[in-house]
């Protein structure tokens, strides 16, 4: 009997450190969503302007470092005209504490990047 | 016949009595169940979110390339107070859009690090200028300017390559996107 509650309490303990690295694989991908949202409105604001302000860049920066992110590099267009074609290139690194062995954490980083073009409505005078 | 089934059952129970007290038998279900059960659920999720965000990913492109054919707009109408498309531009600004934001070539084919298995297959683009309210052909109201896009993309799967393929004869899975955007015709 003692060696049949040694066998379930090991088991219990595997099974759950298991279930908790299994849903930690979604952990990157849940913050490439929210990053892909926060550029999104980023980039409905630059067809709007015509291209993106420094001002605009840092508040995307700061969204982006809510989130988690570092190391952000934001290349965007500026002053773009009517009809002409913008683009919006971030790139930033995702760092997270993921269980990598039975009772063992490390800090690991992912690089994500969104890349989109446009057109710009932006009507110049 | 009664007897038998008396004598079989009493059989089974001396089995399983047998069998009480073996940690042997309790680590080969734990990890048939992990194996069979467990493992397979979180892949079955796994695959599903992974379609959800590249979903949500070309959704985004097909919105993008949707509003990019504002340009296609006649500047001379809309002081008319009306709004018409050049329709010889519209095809050609949609799948322009379309395939610079999911990496695509000019016969909409993916090119390398492009999240799209095969052809996208456009299917139909409607553009909305007047007669609202009016319903697109998925049933949705539209009371603006607006464009309606039905998409078929394929995307690889991750997980379960072989059964997705022998279940539906198709080597990668088909997303069916309908996406309606409105024109912003008052900026």
């Amino acid at each position: 009997m003692p060696s049949k509650a040694v066998v379930f309490g090991i088991s219990i303990v595997f099974m759950i450190v298991l279930f908790i690295s299994l849903v930690e694989f979604f952990l990157p991908i849940s913050a490439k969503s929210d990053m892909d949202a926060i550029c999104r409105k980023a980039l409905l604001k630059m067809e709007l302007n015509g291209g993106m302000t420094k001002d605009e860049k840092d508040n995307l920066t700061n969204a982006l470092r809510e989130k988690g992110f570092d190391a952000i590099t934001i290349e965007s267009s500026e002053n773009v005209k009517y009809g002409e074609e913008i683009s919006l290139y971030v790139e930033a690194y995702y760092s997270y504490s993921k269980l990598t062995n039975m009772f063992l954490r490390e800090n690991l980083g992912q690089r994500m990047v969104y890349s989109r073009k446009s057109l710009s409505r932006r009507i110049l005078n | 016949m009664y007897k038998e089934k008396k004598y079989f059952i009493r059989i089974n129970n001396k089995n399983l009595n047998s069998l009480k007290g073996s940690s042997v038998a309790d680590i080969l279900i734990i990890a048939s169940i992990i194996l069979f059960v467990f493992l397979p659920i979180f892949c079955a999720l796994m695959e599903r979110y992974m379609v959800f965000s590249k979903s949500q990913i070309i959704r985004d492109a097909i919105d993008v390339a949707n509003l990019s054919l504002y340009y296609a707009i006649e500047t001379e109408t809309l002081g008319k107070g009306f709004v018409s498309f050049n329709e010889d531009d519209l095809m050609q600004i949609y799948k322009k859009m379309l395939s610079k934001n999911l990496l695509l070539d000019a016969e909409m084919n993916p090119t390398d690090n492009s999240i799209i298995g095969s052809e996208v297959r456009i299917e139909s683009i409607m553009i909305y200028t007047d007669g609202f309210p009016s319903v697109c052909p998925f049933g949705t109201v539209i009371t603006n300017p607006a464009v309606h896009s039905y998409i078929i993309v394929p995307i690889k799967p991750v997980f379960f390559k072989d059964i997705i393929s022998a279940l539906s004869g198709k080597e990668y899975t088909e997303l069916k996107l309908h996406i309606d955007s409105d024109i912003p015709v008052n900026n």
